[in-house]
């Protein structure tokens, strides 16, 4: 069984539909990937998934039981660190540990000693008398990440936790995440930093405009994207189709590109003769380079536009 | 105990946002202090400063005007200030030395005695006595504000009380009725005297009189100053309390609150009783710098304080819960909390006196919750006994007022939040 389950998840704003048609599952010790530019439903499809938003349609199950939002035995379930920080600036990181640790029930020595775990493993134990204002954002995104661990909850959703932080303080992030998975707990891991997700995530759900686009393992979605060289030229103009059939090409931003696609020995065949063509058109070949499928790629081809547009 | 913790939190909070400690507890205290010397109450020299001063030029010089002069100067509220000529007396009416001036003509004892029972009798159609004027008594003052229409019903009052019995000596029929201060009557016309009580002229009562049952501390002004600032301020809270639920919202924390299994009820107790209990603190402490530094009275029944501090803090705080699931932006925390204020206190009449407030105003002002509070802190306070059903009722209205406003505020953030 499924440690969460979204089924065919619908929202509306008005007339804008936010969220179309939303359905995955997550189990115990995976990241899945939530892709998609600002705006896709990322967000809203959180909002639904932690019982702050009820959907138009669909439902949201837990361990296969339906969130109802109000419900409060599934809220110590799910640990939410939402895309804004969201602590106290003028409480110390202590305080702001102790003061949602307690709200979940947590007290006395028991509260003690999950503070001072949260607060090495977020890397904060030597700050932990320190106002969170006094903070760099790297730190502040550290304690916002600790705050919702605080409860050990099962499932943790992480809403793009990671925007506007520094290498060193995203690196500790990955880890920290990366522990929490390998003792079981899933993670819904949000981010339009397909990179990060690419990195971090077994299987990915890539959303935009509400919808899902594609949802799969990430060699899977990869699979689907060929290889192959791209040849960027001087321009295409001289060519006069005599690269069909063999090679694509594509003008972006004032750059011509031949793309040759597909697996290695096919590449290695038409390589030659798509040289010598470009030689007898005088067209001149600045450089090459290797082309490796990526989730970029992927949502390019899915939408035709770029992740970050 | 999730609304304990919140309220912990942002009591903790609280005691380190200093403009909001200095709003609560200094500025009140200010206020009250202020208003207190501007009144001649507090550090500006004492009783005499808001007494009204009338300078007095005693032309006639007889001894009907020094028993007038003698009669005005019994009264507690005012001071008489003789002056040889009437332009040193201006002089001093020019300089605000005195409020008003008057003067009291050469032939003052003539007209006296030509006064006759009937003009005593029925001064309205008196052609020598309907208005002080034609007693030769006339008066003069710098501006509307002076209180120039007191003097004037009061120095009326007093030469009526002077001359009455100087005119029933000239009757036959009432001569037996007066006292001769230089030979005193016998018991049997004290007897007489008693007896035909309902036939003797009726005295113009003082015009100024205190009502019966107020104590005799209940025409300071801090008595009036103190709840009035206390009730406004203490509404005050509504805005802070706004502004901290903003706060919320904006860092985010409000989301991990709903996120956390604490209910929506425990949520907005939890946000409301650290402004509760700061409040009922602030009410408190503005009372007793009004015992300590002003003086004021408790009234005879202090122990009635308590359930009024109570209730009006609670009124107020749910007001401030309402106002606050209200508003979405600091700009409007400060556009319609202040002016809400504003106008409630104005309203109520926490910037003025109850009692200056016209008949249908004073039943307008009860549909605030400043106003339940006023009354039931003047019954506490001014009166010679506490009239308990009275502050009991004005409580129970403030309670119920206070259940209106935070179910109206449950409702609001239910729905929006």
């Amino acid at each position: 069984m499924s440690l969460l389950e979204a089924r065919h998840l619908r929202k509306s704003y008005d007339a804008h539909v936010a969220v179309a048609d939303v359905s995955f599952e997550l189990h115990r010790g995976e990241v899945l990937g939530l892709l998609g530019p600002n705006g896709a439903g990322k967000s809203t499809t959180m909002l639904m998934l932690a019982g702050l938003l009820k959907p138009d349609g669909g439902q949201v199950l837990i361990d296969g039981d339906v969130l109802r939002p109000g419900n409060a035995a599934f809220k110590y379930q799910l640990g939410v660190t939402p895309q804004d920080l969201a602590i106290y600036p003028e409480l110390t990181a202590l305080e702001n540990l102790q003061f949602f640790g307690k709200l979940y029930g947590i007290r006395g020595n028991e509260l003690h000693l999950r503070c001072q775990q949260v607060l090495k493993q977020i890397g904060l134990t030597d700050r932990a008398n320190d106002p969170s204002r006094t903070f760099s954002g790297g730190m502040k995104r550290r304690l916002n990440f600790g705050v919702s661990i605080m409860h050990r909850p099962a499932i943790l959703i992480l809403d793009e936790p990671t925007v506007g932080v520094d290498p060193q303080s995203r690196a500790h992030l990955m880890d920290c995440v990366k522990e929490l998975v390998e003792s079981g707990i899933g993670v819904i891991y949000a981010s339009h930093y397909m990179e990060e997700v690419q990195a971090m995530c077994e299987r990915v759900a890539i959303i935009d405009q509400g919808k899902m686009l594609a949802y799969d393992t990430v060699p899977n979605l990869l699979s689907k994207l060929p290889s192959g060289l791209s040849l960027m030229i001087s321009s295409s103009e001289k060519l006069n189709g005599q690269l069909s059939g063999l090679a694509t090409t594509t003008v972006e931003n004032g750059q011509t590109t031949v793309m040759l696609t597909g697996d290695a020995p096919d590449v290695n065949q038409r390589l030659p003769i798509v040289l010598d063509r470009l030689k007898n058109a005088g067209v001149t070949l600045e450089r090459i380079e290797s082309r490796q499928p990526n989730l970029e790629h992927l949502f390019l081809q899915l939408t035709g536009r770029k992740l970050r547009d | 105990m999730a609304a304990w913790d919140i309220t912990w939190k942002d009591l903790r909070l609280l005691a380190g946002d200093k403009r909001a400690l200095v709003l609560l507890l200094l500025l009140p205290l200010m206020f009250i202090a202020i208003l207190g010397m501007s009144t001649g109450q507090f550090l500006t020299g004492g009783g005499d400063e808001r007494k009204l001063k009338i300078a007095v030029v005693d032309n006639s010089d007889s001894e009907y005007s020094r028993d007038l002069i003698k009669t005005l100067s019994t009264h507690a509220d005012v001071v008489i200030q003789p002056y040889e000529t009437q332009t040193t007396a201006r002089t001093a009416l020019e300089k605000n030395q005195a409020a008003v001036l008057l003067t009291i003509a050469a032939n003052y004892e003539t007209l006296v005695d030509d006064l006759r029972m009937p003009d005593i009798l029925d001064t309205t159609r008196s052609p020598k006595l309907s208005t002080p004027e034609m007693l030769g008594l006339t008066f003069e003052s710098r501006s509307v504000m002076s209180g120039e229409g007191i003097a004037k019903a009061l120095v009326y009052g007093d030469a009526l009380r002077t001359v009455s019995p100087v005119v029933a000596r000239t009757n036959a029929l009432t001569r037996r009725f007066v006292r001769d201060p230089n030979n005193p009557p016998d018991d049997a016309v004290e007897e007489d005297a008693a007896a035909p009580e309902a036939e003797v002229p009726a005295v113009p009562q003082e015009p100024v009189a205190v009502a019966a049952n107020k104590t005799e501390s209940a025409d300071k002004i801090y008595l009036i100053l103190v709840p009035g600032f206390t009730v406004m301020f203490v509404f005050f809270m509504i805005n802070i309390m706004a502004r901290s639920f903003i706060a919320e919202r904006d860092q985010g924390t409000l989301r991990r609150l709903q996120l956390a299994p604490v209910s929506s009820a425990a949520i907005l107790i939890g946000k409301t009783l650290p402004f509760y209990l700061t409040s009922v603190l602030q009410t408190s402490l503005l009372f007793l710098c009004g015992r300590l530094l002003f003086g004021m009275s408790w009234g005879p029944e202090p122990i009635y304080l308590i359930p009024v501090i109570l209730c009006t803090s609670l009124a107020a705080t749910s007001l401030g819960l309402l106002l606050a699931t209200s508003v979405h932006t600091d700009q409007q925390v400060s556009a319609y909390g202040t002016s809400l204020v504003l106008v409630l206190g104005g309203i109520s009449g926490c910037l003025f006196p109850r009692v200056w407030l016209p008949a249908m105003m004073r039943k307008i002002s009860l549909a605030t919750p400043h106003a339940w509070s006023l009354e039931a802190f003047d019954a506490v306070l001014t009166r010679t006994s506490v009239d308990q059903m009275f502050v009991l009722d004005s409580c129970a209205m403030l309670m119920a007022f206070a259940a209106a406003f935070f179910l109206a505020g449950w409702w609001r953030f239910r729905t929006v939040h």
